[in-house]
């Protein structure tokens, strides 16, 4: 036991002991999913899916804290994914995770470079925003493929015929709602950037342009 | 010897290029006396994905860039030589492709020309804007 709380915990790789207060952390995480009507408890089941299938770039624990700073009451499912990875995105390009129970300082992240974790989390914080945007547009199909891109084997692709029917509803009237998105190509009036429009030509190719 | 625009104008590839690895990562890029070539894998939503190659000929401008596809050439919009036709050489600029928009620019018109070109053979619909010539050689909207 500490004697300021916690519990010295031994770090057989590093010969060393470890500050750390799991109680606390419990007492918080339960606090928490109360709070949010369980909410919490879902939405960092999800991000640490798309932690671990987008190259663990931090550890399980590094989501439970960073999601303990940003979910503060209860959520749609989408909106909390979304929020958690921005403030994850943010929260990392500024600096490391400090330990919610205020005992273990900063959390370690897996890869030799803060950046390299901060821009993984940009994707995939630009992924949930991308298809929290594209759900509240009516493009199902094509929200339900940025799902699938952040959570593989989680959310299942979208049905192809459904997605191709959603294009072709887009690219059918003009090209301006056309853009590249973080998913892929989406029909969209702001997300992503925009690509150069054009008529499509049937002629000859005139002299040497 | 005239030398091609690009190496003529190193900083306008370089500015072509910006941010194109990073987009593309398993892009490729060939230069010779005649052409400068880039190569990718381009994923068409909904069909299959398609070999891209993008062709900048010596003896044209960058604005006279090539752009093929393999699988099914059958398409409402192609030069005699398989390119993609994309928009209208005689267009206002901001309805064709210009270098200082990027190449990564060129590569989305490409994946949206290559997904109504499989549409169209589908369904015998093309989706959006395009322009073909009547008999007196006047560009019409279709």
């Amino acid at each position: 036991m500490r004697e300021d709380g916690g519990l010295w915990i031994p770090d057989l790789k590093n010969n060393a002991w470890e500050a750390s207060d799991p109680e606390e952390h419990t007492r918080l995480v339960l606090g928490r999913n109360k709070a949010t009507k369980s909410t919490f408890a879902r939405v960092i089941r999800l991000a640490k899916h798309a932690n671990k299938r987008h190259g663990k770039t931090v550890c399980s624990f590094n989501i439970t804290a960073l999601a303990l700073e940003c979910l503060e009451e209860k959520v749609s499912m989408q909106d909390g994914l979304a929020t958690l990875f921005r403030h994850a995105a943010d929260s990392l390009k500024d600096g490391l995770t400090e330990d919610p129970a205020g005992v273990s300082g900063t959390i370690g992240v897996n890869t030799s470079r803060r950046k390299e974790v901060a821009d993984k989390l940009e994707k995939l914080a630009s992924l949930a925003e991308e298809a929290v945007r594209l759900e509240a547009d009516g493009q199902d199909a094509q929200a339900q493929k940025a799902w699938a891109q952040l959570l593989p084997d989680a959310v299942d692709p979208p049905d192809d015929e459904d997605l191709k029917a959603e294009y072709a509803k887009g690219l059918g009237k003009s090209n301006g709602r056309v853009r590249q998105g973080v998913s892929g190509m989406v029909i969209s009036e702001g997300l992503g950037r925009a690509v150069s429009s054009g008529r499509a030509y049937g002629g000859e190719r005139l002299a040497d342009r | 010897m005239v030398l091609p625009w690009w190496r003529k104008d190193v900083s306008a590839v370089l500015r072509m290029q910006a941010g194109l690895k990073a987009r593309y990562p398993g892009i490729e890029k060939r230069k010779s006396h005649e052409s400068l070539t880039y190569v990718l894998d381009l994923e068409v939503p909904c069909y299959a994905t398609r070999r891209v190659t993008i062709v900048f000929g010596a003896r044209h401008t960058a604005a006279g860039v090539r752009v093929f596809a393999d699988g099914p050439t059958r398409s409402r919009h192609r030069y005699e030589d398989g390119s993609l036709c994309m928009w209208h050489p005689d267009d206002p600029l901001e309805l064709k492709w210009a270098p200082d928009r990027g190449l990564a620019d060129l590569i989305e018109m490409t994946r949206r020309h290559l997904f109504r070109e499989a549409y169209w053979r589908e369904t015998g619909t093309w989706l959006g804007p395009e322009v073909h010539f009547d008999e007196e050689g006047k560009g019409v909207d279709v």
